[in-house]
């Protein structure tokens, strides 16, 4: 594969193809981040290795044994999302619990993984690879940096009352928005 | 034993959802896979209503134009469904997708702009003006405001159709007399730009006038037959029947009427063309209008003489952007030896991104280009194309001119 | 994890935590009313019937295998509930795409079952999960009826014609999710009050 295609998808990962802020998948997760930039770093990274290897795993069985059963796409791909969460667990639990408190399990279970790995249906093997983990570290970077922003920017105070909590997070979400959206060029 | 108890409890789980899902899986199954089905077919039932299955035929028809995707036959002989692209100069990322229907008969049943990048898109109802039409389709016009988007969807329609004519599956459509005529317009005078209809009186049935001001054509009728006359600025006429001949000489009278009819409504470039002349070469003398059976966007010609020589002046009304104005002077030998134009850019309403032109070296760039030397590369204004193909349009039409003018002389 | 103690968020008027965690699918659907509709049942239908099942199960299923076995019966109806919304509202489900699957694995969903379906009997939970449907549908219809109407000009689908010169595209695109369900939720943080509740919440 093309190195310029690589880092095509890298960018679109970060950018046009952000999947936390522009496709709403694994929103949730980044919305509720108030972790400082080291765990979110450990957490996101946990995530793209299992959005890589979720991938690894669900895009063959995909294609060569659930075609015939479209409909368990869904509970399949749940539980291999599940089980490959549960091995990284295992496998990392003192990375992990250092860094993380141990919510990885629930954390990494969420709709942008899973949300992947049925889009990466769609594509080749290989750039279902490189996607998920272009992806992943667009999700990494979103969380983190959204957290800092949190952290750093809101003042409680200056923010009317009835925008405090959620409004003012979702504000500062779109902001994200809209610049990744001017960078793309299209709104 | 924790693992064990765990994975149990997975399957058991996992084990009755999918029985369950299994089982809503005969019911739902049909019915989704009915439903995508259908969808295909409510994608062609769109322009062919009543359609119940179709075949893609593409693959059997030969000869297919470009723009022609697919081909899809209705299987109880209801007609055709041909999906088509078009592409214009203001074509942004992808081309126009057309849905085109036609019945058996070869007559369009519906049709639809699927997906568009234009950026300046004719009406939502302009497609349904095809409806009813057959291949020549008679009275279809253009889209003004989106002349270019509208020329490239008919282009494209009437391409498609004809390809199902040529393969035999439907009957080509029968062109009118007048239409004949009117079609040929673009081909006989080529400077006229968007014609717009005029009141018509007398012999003449149908009157259009070049929104460049470089002419008339008017659809005439003599007897039983039907001709074209066109008229060009400088009042120099052709007639042409509808077989494409050039009948003038023939058809004096019809000549004559449509002179006197464009006569009083063509605009004057004459004389405010000689004041231009003279500011251009100051002391130019004895400034002689020449008449040329150019229909081109030469729009006024005059002879001059300077310091002894004797020169020529050529007014072009090419359409860039914008309506232009371009002048050239050409001396004996056929060189240039001034270029000017009223305005290049039009800033304030398009070239927000413009840059800025040296106006004075790019006109200085055209002295002593000869017809024979003239490369076309002269005449680019960076991230201007369409001005560009303007004057260039402009310079080419000039040397066709002069060079008629020196073939009228000798 | 004291037993009996936990209700939903909404009961206990916090909504705005259920909605963080539901963010996604909200701003995801809220494009269109009938994506709003569709979504709104599929979380209704998917909450009532995993939290009957989960608050008839949680006494068998062992601590260590709740959170994979909660999460399979989720994924479970959220399939089967996608099957059928697949048989018969197709355009629905194509709206959607994949959150509708996404569901499966919505921490909304998953946190319902984990804290009330988990420690209560089927009454609290089936009101629980009515009540939370009920208020994600109505945000995410509410949110729709603004997108669409601002930013597509249409209603149900359908163009509006005297907004059609008027639409603001960006409303309908993604940043317009993000504006128009914090100036929602901001105006029920107004109606009810539910800040002071937030706020105390947040300082336990």
């Amino acid at each position: 594969m093309d190195l310029k295609v690589i880092l095509g998808i890298v960018l679109a990962g970060i950018l046009s193809n952000n999947y936390a802020l522009l496709h709403f998948l694994g929103t949730g997760a980044v919305l509720e981040n108030e972790r400082s930039s080291r765990r979110s770093l450990t957490l996101g990274l946990g995530t793209t290795l299992v959005m890589v290897i979720s991938t690894l795993i669900t895009w063959p069985l995909n294609t060569y044994v659930l075609a015939k059963v479209p409909y368990l796409q869904t509970m399949v791909f749940v539980l291999v999302v599940l089980m490959v969460v549960e091995i990284i667990h295992v496998i990392a639990k003192n990375i992990l619990d250092n860094y993380c408190k141990s919510d990885f399990v629930k954390f990494a279970i969420n709709g942008a993984v899973l949300g992947l790995c049925i889009h990466n249906t769609h594509d080749e093997f290989v750039t279902a690879i490189v996607t998920s983990a272009a992806v992943g570290i667009g999700f990494m970077l979103t969380m983190t940096v959204y957290a800092k922003l949190k952290s750093t920017l809101v003042d409680e105070e200056a923010v009317p009352p009835t925008f405090r909590g959620l409004p003012i997070d979702l504000l500062t979400a779109g902001m994200m928005v809209l610049a990744l959206l001017a960078l793309n060029f299209k709104f | 034993m924790k693992l064990l108890k765990t994975f149990v409890i997975l399957v058991l789980i996992v084990a009755i959802f999918g029985g369950a899902m299994f089982a809503l899986n005969l019911y739902t199954g049909p019915i989704i896979a009915k439903n995508s089905a259908g969808a295909a077919n409510d994608r062609l039932n769109s322009v062919m209503a009543g359609g119940a299955a179709y075949e893609d035929i593409t693959a059997t028809l030969s000869d297919l134009p470009a723009t022609v995707t697919a081909v899809h036959k209705e299987t109880s002989g209801l007609g055709y469904v041909i999906e088509a692209t078009a592409t214009s100069d203001y074509t942004g990322g992808a081309p126009m997708d057309i849905l085109i229907g036609v019945d058996s008969t070869g007559v369009i049943c519906g049709i639809q702009l699927v997906s568009h990048s234009e950026s300046l898109i004719f009406g939502a109802d302009y497609p349904s003006t095809y409806i009813g039409k057959d291949s020549a389709l008679a009275g279809v016009e253009l889209y003004a405001g989106s002349t270019f988007s509208s020329t490239a969807f008919k282009d494209s329609v009437s391409a498609a159709l004809n390809a199902l004519a040529a393969n035999n599956l439907i009957a080509a459509g029968v062109k009118g007399d007048d239409q004949i005529l009117t079609e040929m317009i673009p081909t006989v005078a080529p400077g006229f730009t968007k014609l717009l209809e005029e009141t018509a009186s007398g012999n003449i049935q149908k009157a259009f006038q070049a929104e460049n001001g470089a002419g008339f054509a008017y659809i005439m009728t003599a007897g039983e037959k039907s001709y074209l006359a066109v008229v060009n600025a400088m009042g120099a006429c052709k007639v042409y029947d509808t077989e494409g001949n050039d009948v003038t000489a023939d058809n004096a009278a019809l000549a004559d009427e449509a002179k006197t009819d464009a006569a009083a409504k063509q605009a004057a470039y004459l004389d405010p063309f000689k004041s231009k002349i003279e500011k251009m070469m100051e002391g130019a003398a004895d400034i002689t209008p020449i008449t040329l059976d150019t229909f081109n966007s030469v729009v006024s010609a005059a002879s001059f003489t300077f310091e002894g020589a004797t020169y020529y002046a050529f007014y072009s009304r090419s359409v860039g952007f914008h309506q232009m104005d371009i002048y050239f002077i050409i001396d004996a030998n056929g060189a240039i030896t001034k270029m000017d134009a009223k305005q290049f850019i039009f800033e304030e309403e398009y070239f927000m991104a413009f840059g800025g032109m040296d106006v004075t070296a790019y006109k200085d760039g055209f002295v002593g280009i000869t017809g024979d030397t003239f490369t076309g590369e002269e005449v680019i204004i960076a991230t201007a194309t369409m001005t560009s193909n303007a004057v260039k349009q402009a310079t080419e039409d000039t040397f066709d001119a002069f060079n008629a003018l020196k073939g009228g002389a000798q | 994890m004291k037993k009996g103690t936990k209700t939903s968020y909404l009961l206990k008027g916090t909504p705005s935590i259920l909605l963080v965690l539901g963010a996604g699918f909200v701003m995801a659907s809220s494009t269109d009313i009938r994506a709003a509709l569709g979504m709104g049942a599929a979380v209704l239908i998917a909450m009532l019937l995993s939290s009957i099942v989960i608050s008839a199960l949680h006494k068998i299923i062992p601590a260590y295998a709740k959170l994979p076995a909660y999460l399979m019966i989720i994924t479970g109806f959220v399939s089967l509930i996608s099957m059928f919304m697949q048989a018969h509202f197709p355009n629905v489900v194509e709206m959607l795409g994949v959150h509708l699957a996404t569901l499966a694995v919505s921490a909304v969903v998953y946190r319902d079952a984990e804290e009330v379906a988990d420690h209560n009997g089927e009454a609290t939970s089936i009101k629980t999960a009515l009540v939370t449907g009920i208020f994600f549908t109505v945000v995410m219809v509410v949110c729709a009826l603004i997108r669409e109407f601002f930013g597509a000009a249409t209603f149900w689908g359908k163009p509006i014609a005297f907004m059609q010169d008027y639409k603001i595209s960006a409303i309908a695109g993604a940043f317009g999710g993000y504006l128009v369900l914090a100036i929602v939720m901001a105006i029920i943080n107004k109606i009810t009050k539910l800040h002071h509740h937030l706020d105390e919440e947040e300082e336990n």
